[in-house]
Parts: C-alpha cells; sequence; structure tokens
C-alpha cells in the first residue's frame, strides 16, 4: 500500500484489524443468526438454515390458531418509527433556532454557549433520564406545577429521548451555522427582506448540510433507544431496542432478536443513504 | 426600508428558543444537584438541605467497585483507543481508495449504528466463537466503540497541517517512519490528548455494550446505577446522579479553561 | 506378556478404577470442603436488593473473601446472561423450577453439602425437594408467595382474590403495578379466569392475555421491582407482591395489607447454587456453609422478611415480624400456596405468545 505523506501505511492495520474483526464480523454473525434456527430450551442458536425467525417478525398465529400479521411486533416497529421521528422533528424545531442564535453572537460567546450546550452530553445519560425520573414524579415538580403525572407515560420517553439528543442536535447544525457568511444576510435585511425570509429563504438553505447530519445523529439512536423507554415510559410500550433487548436476554429468542436487529440495521441504512446523498449535492 | 445594523433579534423566534432551550437542557441538571441535597428519606419531595446523604457513599462497597472496574477500563481503552486512531489516521492520510473507504466506514460504523446493534452483534460474535464474558471481552468492545470516537479529534487536527512541511520532508529524503515519528506525531500531541480523554468519557459513560458485554467480574458503574434506578428514586440515587454530574462538568470546565489560557497565551506568543 | 492376558489386566484395571473412581466422592466427601479460602473472591450473581448487605460485610469480615455482587431480576434473564456465555459466577439463587431445568441442562455442579461442618443443618422438610432430591445441587436460601398488596386507606373495596385484584385495577390508574414476569403475570391471570397455572388450554390462555392487555392502560409500571418504596409511597397503591417485600413496606406505612389470594398463589423457593464453570469453587462452598448457619440465615430472613429453610433459625428471627401474617401464613393460607413448577416447553411457547402480545 502507498504510504500516506503522514506516515507508513502499516500503522492503520490495527484499525483495520479491529474494524473487520469487532465491526465487520459481529455484523455478519447477527445477520447470519437471524436466518438460523432457534436452540433447544431458547438457548443459543442450532446451525440450521430456516426463515422462522424472519417469519415471527412479521407474521404470527395468535393462541386460537389464526394466522395474521405480527400485529405485536409491527406495532413495535411502527411506534418506533413513529417516537424516532417525532423526537427528530422537535430536537430540529428547537435545534435549528439554537445553533443559529449561538452562531451569530460574538465569537468568546459563541465558545461560552456551546460549551454550555456540550456539557450535559458528557453527563451520563443514566444520570439524565433519572433527572427526569425526579421531575416527572409524582409529586415531583412537574406535578406540583399542576401537571397530571407523566411518569411512566409515553410523554416521559418523548421528553427523555428529545432531552438526551437536543445537543446532538445542536452541535453539527451549529458547526454548519457558524460559517455564515454574515453580509449576505446584511444585504438581504438591507433590500428590506422580513425576518422570516431571511430565516427561511437564506438562512436554512444554507445550512442544510448541518440539519441534515442532525437529522442521521438524532433519528437512528432514537430508534434503537432502550434505557428512556424502560425507566421513563414505565417498560409498558416496547421500543425495537427494549424487544431486542428482550429477545437476547429474558425470551432467549436470538434469531428474531437477531432478525430485528437487521431489520434495525436496514433502516439506519436507509436513512444514512437519504442524508448522504444531500450532502454529495451539496458538495457537487 | 434601511436596517444598517441588524442583529440576531430580528430574526424571530431565535433568540427566545434558544434561550429556553439552555434552560430545558439545565434545569433538570439543576434538580438533581440541589435534591442530592435533600434531608428528607423521600427522594422526590424537598424537606430541607442537608449533605448526610453523600456521607453514605463512601460506604457503599459495591458503587466503588463498580466504579473501579470502570476505571479500569476505561483508561487502558482511552490509550488503546487513542493509538489505534492514530495510526488509522496516520496510515491512511488522504488516501480514498474503495477498500480504504470501505475499511473506513467500517471502523467508524459504531458512531452510526444504534449500539443496540452493536452490543447486540458482539455478544453473538464472542458466543459464535466461544469467547467468555470476561474482562478481555468488555475492554475489546469498549476500544471498538471508542476508536470512531477518539478518530475525530485527530482527523480535525490533520486537516489543520500545513501539508508543505511533509511534502518538503519526503523531498529531502525522510523515510515515512522519520516523518511519523519526528513530525506527525509531535503535532498531533495535542490531538492524542483530547482524543483520549472523549475515549475515557465515551468508555465511563456506556451502558448498553457493557450490559450486554458484561460478566461475573465486570460489573461497570453504569450497570450498578442501573440496577439502582430500577429499584426507584432514593436519596443514595440522587447523590450517585449528582455526583455523575458535578465530576464531568468540574472536569470540563478545567479541561476548558486550560485550552483557552494556553490559546490566550499563544496567541500572545505570536503577537 | 500373551495379547489375551494383557487386554484381561487391562479390563480389569480400568473397571477398578472406574469403582475407585465412583466410590472415592462418597468415601473422601469429608475433605472435600476446603480447609481455607482460595484467593479472595466470590462472585455472587443475585436476584435484586435480595440479601443484606451487612450480612455480606460480615462474611468477608469473617473469612476475608470479598463478595463480588451482579443482580438480575428474573429467572430467565439469569439464565440468558449464564448461556450467553458469562461463566466465572461462583453462585446463583435460582428458583425451585430454574434448579430443574439448570441441572437438567447440566448448568449446575454438585455441591458436596454433607461434607460441610453446617451441612445438616437443613430443616428435615426442606431436604427432599421435587427439583432436588437430597440436596445435591442447592441450599435452601429464602422462601415465599406471591400475592398482592394494597393501601388499606386507598382500596377500599378489600379484594381477597386474584379476580377481584384484576377487577379492581382499573379503578386506580396510574397507581396499580404487576411483576415484570412471564411466569408470575400470566399465572396469576389464568387464576382469576378460572383456569389452572400451565394449562394447555388455548381458550383459557386467550381469556388470560384479554385480562392482561384489559389492565394494562391502567397499570404505570411493569417490574419486579422497586415495589416496596412504590406501595409505601403510595406512588402505587395496588400491586402484585411478594409477601415479605409487602411487610418490608408496612413496616414504613402502616396501612399496606398483603393478601393471600383466595384463588391459589404461587409457593416458590429460592436456592444458593454453584453453576459449571464457577471460578472460585473453594470460596463458594465455603459461603454455602456460612450460610447455612442458623445465625446468618436468620439475619437474611430478618432484613429480606422471608422465612428459611435452615434448622435453628427459628430463635433468631425478629419476633414481630414472626408474630406477622406475611412472614408466617396461617395453616389456611399455606395451604393456598401452590408449588411453582416449570411448564412443558410447548405451554411455555404459548406463555411467550401471550407474554408479547401484553407486553408490546
Amino acid at each position: 500500500m502507498e504510504p500516506g505523506i503522514y506516515g507508513p501505511a502499516f500503522v492503520s492495520f490495527p484499525a483495520y484489524v479491529t474494524g473487520v474483526l469487532l465491526v465487520g464480523l459481529p455484523l455478519v454473525v447477527v445477520i447470519v443468526f437471524s436466518f438460523l434456527q432457534r436452540g433447544e430450551f431458547g438457548s443459543g442458536v442450532i446451525h440450521k438454515f430456516t426463515l422462522d425467525a424472519y417469519r415471527t417478525v412479521f407474521f404470527e398465529t395468535d393462541l386460537m390458531g389464526n394466522k395474521s400479521f405480527n400485529f405485536s411486533f409491527l406495532t413495535i416497529i411502527f411506534r418506533s418509527v413513529l417516537l424516532a421521528f417525532t423526537v427528530t422533528v422537535i430536537c430540529l424545531m428547537v435545534g435549528i433556532p439554537t445553533a443559529i442564535w449561538i452562531a451569530l453572537q460574538k465569537k468568546s460567546t459563541q465558545r461560552i454557549l456551546i460549551a454550555l450546550v456540550t456539557i450535559p452530553f458528557w453527563v451520563n445519560v443514566l444520570a439524565r433520564t433519572y433527572a427526569w425520573m425526579l421531575l416527572l414524579a409524582d409529586g415531583g415538580l412537574f406535578n406540583q406545577l399542576g401537571s397530571p403525572v407523566l411518569l411512566y407515560t409515553s410523554w416521559a420517553t418523548f421528553i427523555g429521548l428529545t432531552y438526551a439528543f437536543l445537543p446532538f442536535m445542536v452541535l453539527p447544525i451549529y458547526a454548519s451555522a457558524e460559517k455564515l457568511d454574515r453580509s449576505i444576510l446584511e444585504a438581504a435585511f438591507d433590500l428590506g427582506a422580513s425576518g422570516w425570509r431571511v430565516l427561511i429563504r437564506i438562512v436554512i438553505p444554507m445550512i442544510r448540510f448541518g440539519i441534515f447530519a442532525g437529522i442521521a445523529i438524532v433519528f437512528i439512536p432514537a430508534l434503537g433507544a432502550y434505557v428512556q423507554p424502560s425507566l421513563l415510559g414505565g417498560n409498558k410500550s416496547m421500543l425495537i431496542g427494549s424487544l431486542i433487548n428482550d429477545q437476547f436476554g429474558e425470551s432467549r429468542n436470538w434469531p428474531v432478536g437477531s432478525a430485528l436487529a437487521v431489520l434495525l440495521l436496514t433502516m439506519t441504512g436507509i436513512i444514512l443513504l437519504a442524508t448522504r446523498r444531500r450532502k454529495l449535492e451539496l458538495a457537487s | 426600508m434601511k436596517q444598517k445594523n441588524w442583529n440576531v433579534s430580528h430574526l424571530p423566534l431565535i433568540k427566545p428558543i434558544g434561550i429556553a432551550s439552555l434552560i430545558f437542557l439545565y434545569l433538570p441538571l439543576f434538580t438533581v444537584l440541589m435534591f442530592s441535597f435533600n434531608k428528607s428519606e423521600d427522594a422526590t419531595t424537598w424537606g430541607g438541605f442537608s449533605t448526610r446523604w453523600y456521607a453514605t457513599i463512601l460506604d457503599n462497597t459495591d458503587l466503588i467497585r463498580s466504579a473501579k472496574v470502570s476505571l479500569s477500563i476505561a483508561i487502558p481503552c482511552a490509550i488503546i483507543a487513542a493509538l489505534i486512531a492514530t495510526g488509522l489516521a496516520i496510515g491512511t492520510g488522504k488516501a480514498t481508495g474503495k477498500v480504504q473507504n470501505v475499511l473506513r466506514a467500517l471502523v467508524n460504523a459504531p458512531l452510526v449504528l444504534p449500539e443496540i446493534v452493536t452490543s447486540v452483534g458482539t455478544l453473538a460474535l464472542f458466543s459464535f466463537v466461544g469467547v467468555p464474558l470476561r474482562y478481555s471481552s468488555l475492554l475489546f468492545a469498549h476500544v471498538v466503540m471508542c476508536v470512531p470516537f477518539a478518530f475525530l479529534p485527530i482527523r480535525s487536527r490533520l486537516r489543520d497541517f500545513d501539508e508543505n512541511i511533509f511534502e518538503a520532508a519526503r523531498d529531502l529524503g525522510a523515510s515515512s517512519v522519520r516523518v511519523m515519528t519526528k513530525i506527525t506525531v509531535p503535532l498531533l500531541v495535542p490531538a492524542l490528548l483530547s482524543s483520549g480523554l472523549l475515549s475515557f468519557i465515551i468508555s465511563m459513560d456506556d451502558f448498553l455494550t457493557s450490559l450486554f458485554v458484561s460478566g461475573p467480574e465486570t460489573t461497570t458503574l453504569p450497570i450498578y446505577i442501573f440496577g439502582l434506578l430500577k429499584l426507584g428514586a432514593s436519596p443514595e440515587v440522587n447523590v450517585i446522579a449528582a455526583l455523575l454530574l458535578i465530576i464531568p462538568t468540574l472536569g470540563l470546565l478545567v479541561g476548558i479553561t486550560w485550552t483557552a489560557t494556553r490559546r490566550r497565551s499563544n496567541e500572545a506568543r505570536n503577537k | 506378556m500373551g495379547y489375551r492376558k494383557r487386554l484381561a489386566l487391562a479390563s480389569i484395571a480400568t473397571a477398578a478404577s472406574l469403582l475407585v473412581g465412583l466410590a472415592i466422592p462418597q468415601a473422601n466427601a469429608a475433605g472435600l470442603y476446603p480447609s481455607k479460602p482460595k484467593g479472595t473472591e466470590l462472585n455472587l450473581f443475585n436476584w435484586s436488593n435480595y440479601i443484606d448487605p451487612e450480612l455480606l460485610k460480615r462474611f468477608t469480615a469473617e473469612t476475608g473473601i470479598k463478595v463480588n455482587l451482579g443482580v438480575y431480576e428474573s429467572n430467565a434473564q439469569m439464565l440468558a446472561k449464564l448461556e450467553a456465555g458469562a461463566r466465572g459466577y461462583d453462585i446463583i439463587v435460582p428458583t425451585d423450577y430454574m434448579v430443574q431445568i439448570m441441572q437438567k441442562k447440566g448448568l449446575l455442579q454438585r455441591i458436596h453439602r454433607t461434607s460441610y461442618p453446617n451441612g445438616g443443618n437443613l430443616k428435615p422438610e426442606f431436604l427432599n425437594p421435587y427439583f432436588d432430591r437430597g440436596r445435591i445441587y442447592t441450599v435452601p436460601y429464602l422462601h415465599g408467595l406471591t400475592g398482592f398488596g394494597y393501601l388499606k386507606d386507598k382500596v377500599t373495596t378489600s379484594p381477597t382474590t386474584w379476580k377481584e385484584f384484576f377487577a379492581a385495577i382499573p379503578s386506580y390508574p396510574g397507581k396499580t403495578t404487576i411483576f415484570d414476569d412471564k411466569k408470575e403475570a400470566i399465572d396469576a391471570a389464568l387464576r382469576a379466569t378460572g383456569a389452572k397455572p400451565c394449562t394447555k388450554n388455548v381458550a383459557q390462555l386467550q381469556k388470560a392475555q384479554d385480562l392482561l392487555k384489559s389492565i394494562k392502560p391502567s397499570l404505570n409500571t411493569i417490574a419486579s421491582s422497586g415495589n416496596i418504596g412504590r406501595l409505601s409511597s403510595g406512588t402505587s397503591v395496588l400491586l402484585m407482591m411478594y409477601n415479605g417485600a409487602t411487610y418490608k413496606a408496612h413496616l414504613a406505612n402502616p396501612n399496606v395489607v398483603f393478601v393471600y389470594p383466595k384463588d391459589g398463589l404461587p409457593l416458590w423457593q429460592d436456592n444458593f447454587a454453584i453453576p459449571v464453570g464457577a471460578k472460585n469453587v473453594d470460596n463458594a462452598k465455603i459461603f454455602l456453609n456460612f450460610m447455612m448457619d442458623p445465625k446468618n440465615m436468620a439475619q437474611a430472613s430478618n432484613w429480606a422478611a422471608y422465612n428459611n429453610g435452615i434448622a435453628g433459625s427459628e430463635k433468631y428471627l425478629l419476633p414481630a415480624m414472626q408474630a406477622d401474617t406475611a412472614f408466617s401464613p396461617t395453616d389456611a393460607q399455606m395451604a393456598l400456596g401452590v408449588a411453582m413448577a416449570p411448564c412443558s416447553t410447548e405451554v411455555n411457547d404459548l406463555y411467550t405468545k401471550v407474554w408479547t402480545a401484553f407486553k408490546g
């Protein structure tokens, strides 16, 4: 291999080894497992090819013997997509203005504000989720201010996820927004454009790159979330993340868990492709 | 109408939403901080100020052991991940061959894939190959997860490099190893530190992967805390959550002021 | 030597060594208990919040062995972890039916209890349970029953059966909880609808599923842990509860009541066992011996509020706790208890269908 200008090529081998062995191989194994048969008593897998796992994910025979679509699983998948979508939209609606606001401050203020936005990201997600367990509890702050008890409802899961992912949305958009050419904005205002026009016709298109990155960075992990639905949502409405965890844990059905993981992977791939193509368009 | 002096308030809603989002981000953190000083035994209702629960933390041997386990994974992980990521950055340089792109995408995959997928994948791989779940397996899993994060500061630092230096060195006949040891690595040192720090934090905070890949002797701090959280709110958890807040924040503030003073002294020196 | 003679000698030698090999464990049983700890660690995998931390500290002080505690919330979770490759746990705490499942899979090792100093301390009625005749693989830990609890100042209808329990749930939306445990939840729903646990009858299972789905909107969370706090604080006013946990909640809130449902309830027995692949077998045996001391087991009982199977522990139990029916059921209440036994694989699959339909 041609050495790079910074140093010899061979120093990258450990990275490639870990990449292939510990990133590529696990994905391959998961895909393979999704086509294998469930082990005896549910443990592990038997190396026999079958489509049973996928059949279980999409179709079911209920107790009475009626065949139908597997509404339980399909509802879970649909609910996860809907939740991830809503969280992403709200994060966009709050994150875009915040990023723009920070980017339009003077440099030193920008650094402080960005540091402030980043700090919650460094706090362990469990501690941040626990904070909402306190706030939304029966007798907690929100309850005392007159709201019904939100803990253990889907609202709590939604709030917890939005809270966790807001910095993820702000940072890439800010990265785009800080490069905003202010003279264009000034020109627009000089020409008499209203604030809304400047915002929608000029600013947002200019930070498209960051917005797409933000969408990918929020939507994908939100799809696979596990901690928030489990602690805040009352463990009642399963999402894909909790379902996969369940199949690999308590329910001990690895092929079905793998099939669900493959499904999640596919959805992730679609999102990545959708947001990547836009970036390429912009680059050219 | 001419608006000579426009400012951000002219863009509708930007300022209020910006401020509101900062409040939204910090309200929960202040709540946890405040409630860790709650005198009452009922964790969710305020009963006066007290530091009594902080004293009980030191008695909690399970908490301390899990913190030690987490540290024993995070520190080696930070070093190894930073080294591997640096190797990747140096070794591939600006190459854009198909093989390199695929491999780079693989290495970066943990950053974009949902963690539930990578963690069950790692578990499935270990099970398939017959690797038991112990310290080394968990360390490997963490390193793989941290490398893409470790790569970020290094890549951005490389972008700032003046390529002429490297080309000059090659023209002068330096071998690639010499270029690496004499020029690249010394220039990368600050990025290496960020890299290590980033990996350290990612590893300390990790929950999902550790949950799947942990074994008898590898109960990490987040796993222990999750078990406590399932038992519901309690004064002890309030304190633990507050500490999880205070320690990284202090560390970050120290880091930020340190980089700011370095920058200022550099700028002063360069005047 | 001639070929035949060599063959004969070899066969005799093999047979002899086989016999000796088989005989040795019994003959040397006395020598199988370690004279001192090996290393300083013990990996204990236990139910969440199920052993007195002070007891573990005393164990460490007396033996020098440090206890690394890992926790789980259901037998299925524990089994899943072990089967996923987590080897090296020294002591696990499976419930009766899980002991049988694990023993059939060859996941447990013989503990050689008779060689222990305290090995004979078991109450006679605990010596031959269906899942481990002669107690070769396990030592009894705590046992109890799963019923339900409520706050008598909030739930005024005084339910006495599972049927009434489920019927009352919709009246207290957001203040009720059931266990995150497939077997416990479905068994309770089956009893409430007039059926028996482990039934193959699909119509009965369908009724149980419908019942569970109907009460789901009124539940706050589905959890097996954290319920003591939920009940005593009033976050939940009516929930599925273990008897001992309810006693502890009662200590914090005198309005707490425990019910032994008249339509039957499960009687479960938790046990210590040493899984295959344990890292510190000697220390595990020392721990088991420690727990068979009546004083130590009584401390465990006093803390968790469940009774145990060690003879002589009665005199160390807290009198107030012993007098409470949540700890000591009357004969009539005890008669309602039905030992938990594992269902067949096909019934288990049916249970999984019901559970996924309910939980999803």
